[in-house]
């Protein structure tokens, strides 16, 4: 079978989307089909939305099947197209009110707004199968557009290569792997470290927009010679600062799906996180594989002493977050995508 | 000069003609067969007949009719009319053109999501479950505007096509249901009584799934079942009275935004007529 995968280029940005594209393209590949990804550049401000999307209208798709991830790919017309979606334009939707989402309540807003939210539900409503990453997008999915669908998960980019350290040794630091970008809350994780009780050294690990705020912050905070801010990291060190860690911190806000969760419980620790999370929560379970908390300095820093000082509490949660991803596999993505498009 | 479309309608049929005319007329001089063939006036362009009755006096122009029953969908067929119009499915099936007994021009209506309707409220300091109830047979001042801002309303009567196509989250009665061919629970909200009513209306307000399924699903009925824009366009071109350019890219583009419902001088129009400005369509006789 010929497949399409259909995603939005974001020139100059790599992320948890690019990654998730190529493994599905792979996916299709191992499974003995065709498959190619199709990028189009997509605008974010509100009133250059839709240009993308019209855009993707006229584009002609000759391929057996059409798989779109995200906006504004979903509107390639395709008379087999199966929806797996990652988000939708989260400025619209369910950030609204947050400081990256130029939606206000003036009338270009509101007119741009009716007019995002109808295309959507149209686009959207014509897939033959609708799935998405995580229960939170299909949830938003409803709230939003009054569309159902079903959460297909995935397997995280390095699945193969995360195993968990050997029984008995320590981890010896805290980590936190993620963008450095608002969205995503990195600070929490330095103001975290700065309030716990133990000396357990910290890694604040990636780069983004507030690179340099945060160094701020931890100068600021007297952290220097406890947090480490290492940048980009490649991944064969990626994966040897999760084997090593005592816990991993990872409190985005209202997150879609959140690779970081997974490949945490891969590598067989435990996630402390926050209870407005969102697709974390889905895999942290308070107390079974993690610990979740209401975000404050202090109450994340006492999670991480709590594993810090009950290295068996900490074995306990990670080696049940392990479990809860093992069967996660690309082969089960690809046969349910494909079982969404009867012939 | 605007072509003159002509309705012929025997006694007592006008009235199905009316709200299609509301629709159809606009750029068109519409006036009525029997007068104008007594003043003498000149043969007009097409003419639109509520009954085969007219049919065997008409002049040879382009020709629509309603039927109601197979006999009168062959006696339309056999006198070579340019559409056979009908309110009834079976007759649809067979090829006649869908002009619902009730409805509105959809297009002229943009859905209103209850997602963006939170934010009009909020932009107007109303309350973010606000319940109305519209009966235009009672209070007909704007019922537009009303309906675009609640959360949810009660509404009965010729609102209702209104209420549907702008997405607003219905509660109604069976019987106003039925007359509108709406499906109970999934096009609209059912209840018994106004107090009931009222009560539902308030649940559906403060729950957004459901909402957004109603508002999602109304709109659609509005536009499979209610819409008489769709019909009024087909008809003007079955009957020459709109003239179709050359095909291009760029009626390809409008054919996509009027899949997507884009109301006309909406910004997204402009800005398509100006990304679309330096490719010209090519002219009937100008490509060899």
């Amino acid at each position: 079978m010929d497949v399409l995968v259909c995603a939005t280029q974001v020139p100059f940005m790599r992320g948890g989307l690019e990654l998730m594209v190529e493994n599905l393209v792979t996916a299709f590949g191992d499974a003995g089909h065709k498959a190619e990804a199709v990028l189009v550049p997509a605008a974010w401000d509100k009133d250059r939305l839709l240009d993308a999307a019209l855009a993707w209208r006229m584009i002609p798709l000759d391929a057996d099947l059409v798989v779109p991830v995200n906006f504004p790919a979903y509107f390639a017309r395709h008379p087999r197209k199966v929806l797996w979606l990652a988000h939708q334009h989260r400025a619209a939707y369910d950030a609204l009110g947050q400081p990256w989402s130029d939606f206000g309540l003036d009338d270009a807003s509101l007119e741009a707004h009716r007019q995002l939210v109808d295309w959507d539900t149209r686009a959207l409503a014509e897939a033959q199968t609708r799935f998405t990453i995580s229960q939170v997008v299909a949830d938003r999915l409803e709230r939003y557009c009054g569309l159902s669908a079903s959460a297909l998960y995935q397997p995280p980019p390095l699945a193969d290569r995360l195993h968990p350290r050997p029984a008995g040794t320590k981890g010896i630091h805290v980590l936190c792997a993620t963008r450095l970008e608002a969205n995503k809350r990195p600070g929490l994780f330095v103001d975290a470290v700065a309030s716990m009780r133990t000396e357990m050294p910290g890694v604040l690990a990636g780069r983004g927009s507030l690179d340099d705020d945060l160094a701020a912050s931890v100068e600021r905070l007297g952290l220097g010679d406890r947090l480490e801010l290492p940048g980009f990291v490649p991944d064969e060190d990626l994966v040897e600062l999760f084997r090593s860690a005592v816990a991993v911190v990872y409190a985005p806000y209202d997150e879609d799906y959140g690779f970081v969760t997974l490949q945490a419980f891969l590598a067989g620790v435990p996630v402390v996180t926050t209870d407005d999370s969102g697709g974390v929560l889905e895999w942290v379970e308070h107390e079974v594989t993690g610990l979740v908390t209401d975000g404050t300095p202090a109450a994340m820093g006492a999670a991480l002493d709590r594993l810090v000082d009950d290295p068996e509490l900490a074995a306990r949660l990670g080696e049940a977050g392990r479990r809860r991803v093992a069967s996660l596999g690309w082969d089960h993505v690809v046969s349910t995508l494909l079982g969404g498009a009867p012939a | 000069m605007s072509p003159v479309l002509a309705l012929a309608a025997p006694r007592r049929s006008s009235a199905r003609a009316v709200p299609l005319l509301r629709i159809l007329g606009s750029g068109i001089d519409v006036v009525s067969y029997r007068t104008n063939e007594r003043a003498g006036g000149p043969v007009p362009d097409a003419i639109l007949a509520t009954s085969v009755i007219a049919l065997p006096v008409l002049p040879p122009v382009p020709v629509a009719v309603w039927v109601d029953t197979d006999e009168e969908f062959d006696t339309a067929t056999s006198a070579g009319v340019a559409a056979v119009l009908s309110s009834r499915p079976e007759l649809v099936d067979r090829g006649a053109i869908h002009v619902p007994r009730f409805g509105i021009d959809v297009s002229r209506w943009p859905p209103i999501a209850p997602l963006v309707r939170s934010r009009w409220r909020a932009r107007y300091d109303l309350p973010a479950d606000l319940v109305v109830g519209v009966d235009v047979s009672i209070d007909a001042d704007r019922p537009e505007e009303t309906l675009s801002l609640a959360a949810a309303a009660v509404v009965v009567g010729d609102a209702t096509p209104l209420a549907l196509a702008l997405g607003t989250p219905v509660v109604t009665s069976e019987a106003n249901a039925r007359r509108y061919g709406l499906r109970p629970d999934l096009d609209v909200a059912l209840a018994a009584g106004p107090h009931a009513a009222q009560g539902l209306a308030a649940e559906i307000a403060r729950d957004d799934v459901l909402a957004a399924r109603l508002s999602r699903r109304g709109r659609h009925a509005a536009e499979r079942r209610l819409d008489l824009g769709s019909p009024a366009r087909e008809i003007r071109r079955r009957l020459g009275l709109s003239v179709a350019g050359p095909a291009s890219p760029s009626d390809l583009v409008a054919q996509r935004l009027e899949e997507l419902a884009v109301p006309d001088g909406s910004p997204l129009r402009r800005r398509v007529a100006a990304a679309l400005s330096p490719f010209p369509t090519p002219v009937a006789g100008a490509v060899p």
